[in-house]
């Protein structure tokens, strides 16, 4: 049974420039991806976003359906954020009001900019884990917040126990489907009753998840000690992080698209007011 | 292939010549060490200080021995492997890897790299997303220089049959595949010993054949294997069988000494091989065959 | 109650090989069916259709005429076919052994007095005490104690039919053997069993029926002595044979004149009692050193074996090499 074979935050093997590029300046890349997704707030904005990442899925030559497949998972937090643009904001023609609930003309151009800026921003996360081994961005992470280490930081600590929790997110996922499925084939329903029936229906799911968990990280860290770790110190690194051409490349076109966006954004509120309509 | 796991003849490349330049974990004590690589002397080890799993348990492991050690569940057979791989020390005795105590601190890292230990359950084996990496995370861990670590990674990877499989994600393998990176793993390590703790236990019959069948070969090669199980198919193609009940050595000999000894494996309770419990059923019904493992044997017996 | 596949095939995604194609298979009242394949045949997949978890893509599962494809069908059909996946304990959740076992027979709604009941008679059926561990919480019994109460638990809904995906995974021979025990007599109650299994020595002795599994496909459906005398067809996907039948192949190429296809320990001997006949030792021996060469040094060994329980331990202890 391969339950979670997409699955947010899982890895998609290549041998693309995006596969190959530095950790780090893919973590960067992404940082910047997200300061851009934040300006981005009209459908030009958008556009230049939604161009920049289609971009980078065609270098990372990772067929778009997978893409989607992974951030599929999380598409109730894009219907969600869209209820609530479609029903607070209130602007243009109103077609229906209701106490505090509004549907509006400009209601349904702030949730569409909106969701396909938190779409964008999923899929550009997204992109990263598909093209990056956890151990990659471990060593990425952890090289990102070295001096942070000197006041204290555990930065060796936080990135393995990123790459490990992303290791593992696939094996929970496959294990909390056959939970379900088992108490199901004991009369158990998670999709009946009131909130009060649903909420204790979560026990039986959820302590056993726990329970596996637990199990999953005693074993793991005695494989892991039993391998010799004891930390970063005197650790080799096989993955010598190195800056290439594609990561000053993919770190001055994110750059630039941020310029662009700042340069739109201030073009189009020195011209055109309001939305892209 | 087979001879490629004497760690080559040059000097520098074998397991007990201190690695130049980076290496920080230097495997103390081991120059031309000759003796048992594993010996429990009187071990005692208790989980909760109230009943023990192992109970002046005494046995050694020979060089280049295949030793299978059985038992039920909580005969105290799993706590062996912890307690060779230093993950538990013991309460009273001492259990000397290559010479070393487990007991000392500053050996655990020698010990460990030098008698590997592969567990149960493949999944919690795999500590990253890519079968490469994984196999590397021993080597890293021992600091060794950027190149040696490639190096071994790409040939344990090519000692388990699993040479084409570095790229693929840890995560949609088969479960006897992962139990083979996992052994990979250790084998980055260049171990003198490598202890298993039921491997089959979690794998199809397909899966378990192709661990037994990796196990003989690097056994064939010059390492020193522990096998422990409760499948006596596997127990059947080792050098020596050890039996395990309430954390003592109730018996220990070859496949062919401690398998025909029906009444007493009837009496713990373990599975025996076929021949035997074929050789039980004809007595039975009278008709007398002495007790074997080899079917052979049993037919020349039933053809008389 | 009987379990009817029409046709069912099942895909666990669009862009994914299909799981199941094309099975069509009736299971009995009262049968034992025995199922096996290999790792990846779609043995897993055709057990979680038996109680609707899973929905076939194309075509009908009917258990005692109900259409799995209505939702009010799979609920009533949950209280008759109980599913114990591989490893059961991993869903125990409960502080308390009794509070795990009456999670089923709760959530069919039924009253204090009758869920009490159906706890005792659960645990009392997969042998374990119920003053005993009632109380106690199931995370510290062991593994095979766990097995059984994640067993009670689905028993504890009373169904007429209980399907087993390899419930004997990972236990030690004891445990195995208590398992076994176990299914072994809820068939003799009556029950229906379906139970996917890797022993062929397993199936052979207790299955009515055996189901093999290829590729998501039916590759046979029989009676045992039938499906394991197509010995070739098996090899080719991977499977064997229980070693009783591959034991006699051997003996009847030796020239043993052994009529009847056997596939467990008790019929070869049987098998082989009734073609040779009985032996005492003192006639083995004459027939042996008789035969002379080989056999003689077999006579030495069998002289030998009555008395060989020698203390292998003390072995140990002087060869320690300190």
């Amino acid at each position: 049974m391969r339950l979670g074979a997409t699955v947010f935050g899982r890895y998609y093997a290549g041998d693309s420039v995006v596969h190959r590029m530095d950790p780090r300046a893919k973590l960067l890349i992404v940082l910047v991806y997200m300061v851009a997704a934040v300006l981005a707030v009209d459908l030009w904005g958008v556009a230049v976003l939604a161009a920049f990442t289609l971009a980078c899925v065609l270098l990372s030559r990772i067929p778009l359906r997978e893409v989607f497949d992974s951030v599929k998972p999380l598409l109730f937090i894009l219907v969600f954020t869209a209820l609530l643009n479609v029903l607070t904001v209130s602007e243009g023609t109103v077609y229906w009001h209701w106490a505090m609930l509004t549907i509006s003309s400009g209601g349904f151009w702030h949730a569409l900019v909106f969701t396909l800026r938190v779409g964008l921003m999923l899929f550009g996360a997204s992109l990263l884990t598909l093209t990056t081994t956890t151990i990659d961005l471990a060593d990425g992470i952890e090289a990102l917040l070295k001096p942070f280490a000197r006041v204290g930081l555990p930065a060796h600590e936080l990135a393995m126990m990123t790459s490990i929790a992303l290791r593992f997110l696939p094996t929970f996922l496959d294990e909390g489907v056959k939970i379900k499925r088992a108490q199901e084939s004991r009369g158990a329903t998670f999709d009946e009753g009131g909130p009060w029936q649903r909420l204790k229906m979560l026990v039986p799911l959820l302590s056993p998840l726990f329970a596996s968990a637990f199990r999953h990280a005693n074993e793991l860290s005695m494989a892991m000690e039993s391998r010799c770790y004891h930390g970063a110190e005197g650790r080799t690194s096989l993955r010598a992080l190195r800056f290439g051409r594609a990561d000053y490349v993919g770190f001055a076109m994110a750059i630039v698209m941020v310029v662009l966006l700042v340069v739109t954004r201030v073009m189009l509120s020195a011209g055109v007011t309001g939305h892209f309509a | 292939m087979h001879m490629a796991l004497q760690y080559g003849d040059d000097a520098a490349a074998r397991p007990d010549a201190p690695t130049e330049g980076s290496a920080t974990v230097v495997r103390a004590g081991d120059e031309g060490f000759a003796g048992d690589p594993i010996v429990f002397d009187a071990v005692t080890y208790s989980y909760d200080n109230r009943t023990n799993a192992v109970e002046g348990l005494s046995i050694s492991i020979h060089p280049g021995e295949y030793v299978a050690i059985v038992g039920g569940n909580g005969s105290g057979k799993s706590t062996f492997g912890k307690l060779v791989n230093a993950l538990y020390v013991p309460d009273a005795g001492e259990v000397r890897v290559m010479g070393l105590s487990t007991s000392d601190e500053a050996n655990r890292f020698s010990i460990r790299s030098r008698a590997g230990l592969v567990f149960q359950n493949p999944d919690d084996q795999m500590i990253t997303s890519l079968v490469r990496d994984d196999v590397a995370f021993g080597p890293e861990n021992l600091g060794l220089p950027v190149d040696e670590v490639v190096g071994r990674r790409d040939w344990a990877l090519d000692q388990v049959g699993m040479a084409e499989m570095g790229g693929r994600e840890t995560y949609n393998l088969s479960g006897g595949q992962k139990q083979r990176v996992a052994i990979a793993g250790i084998l980055a390590m260049r171990p003198d010993v490598i202890v298993l703790d039921e491997p089959g236990a979690m794998l199809d019959p397909r899966g378990r054949r192709g661990i037994l069948r990796v196990t003989h070969e690097l056994n064939d090669a010059g390492v020193t294997i522990v096998l422990i199980t409760h499948f006596m198919d596997e127990a059947l193609t080792a050098d020596r069988v050890v039996v395990i009940d309430k954390g003592r050595v109730a018996m220990d000999g070859t496949p062919a000494e401690v398998f025909t000894q029906h009444e007493r494996l009837a009496a713990m309770r373990l599975e025996e091989p076929f021949a035997v419990r074929l050789t039980a059923a004809l007595r039975e019904r009278g008709l007398y065959v002495p007790y074997t493992i080899d079917e052979e044997e049993l037919v020349a017996s039933l053809c008389l | 109650m009987s379990v009817v596949f029409q046709d069912v095939s099942y895909a666990y995604g669009a862009d994914q090989p299909p799981a199941l194609s094309h099975v069509s298979l009736t299971i009995p009242d009262g049968q034992f069916l025995g199922v096996i394949g290999h790792t990846g045949s779609g043995k897993s997949t055709l057990v979680q259709h038996m109680n609707g978890l899973l929905q076939p893509t194309s075509g009908r599962v009917i258990v005692d005429g109900l259409d799995l494809a209505d939702r009010r069908s799979r609920h009533e059909v949950r209280r008759h076919v109980g599913v114990a996946f591989q490893y059961p304990e991993y869903q125990l959740f409960a502080a308390t052994v009794r509070e795990d076992v009456a999670f089923g027979p709760t959530n069919l709604g039924l009253g204090a007095a009758e869920v009490d009941g159906r706890v005792r008679r659960a645990l009392e059926r997969v042998g374990l005490a119920y003053d005993e561990v009632a109380e106690r919480s199931p995370f510290h019994l062991s593994g095979g104690q766990q097995r059984r109460v994640a067993l009670a638990g689905i028993l504890a809904m009373e169904p007429r039919t209980i399907v087993l995906d390899e419930p004997m995974a990972g236990l030690d021979p004891r445990g195995c053997e208590d398992i076994l025990g176990l299914v072994h007599r809820l068939h003799e109650d009556g029950m229906t069993v379906v139970m996917v299994s890797h022993s062929m020595e397993d199936v052979a002795e207790n299955a009515d029926e055996v189901l093999v599994m290829s590729g998501g496909r039916v590759l046979m459906k029989g009676a045992p002595d039938e499906v394991f005398s197509r010995r070739e067809e098996l090899y080719r996907v991977g499977l064997d044979v229980p070693q009783a039948t591959r034991f006699q192949s051997r003996l009847r190429a030796a020239g043993l004149s052994l009529p009847q296809d056997v596939h467990t320990i008790e019929a070869l001997a049987d098998a082989i009692v009734a073609s040779v006949g009985t032996r005492t030792k003192e006639r083995y021996q004459e027939l042996a050193a008789r035969a002379g060469g080989v056999a003689g040094d077999r006579v030495a060994r069998a002289g030998e074996d009555a008395g060989a329980t020698k203390d292998a331990g003390a072995t140990t202890q002087g060869s320690d090499g300190r």
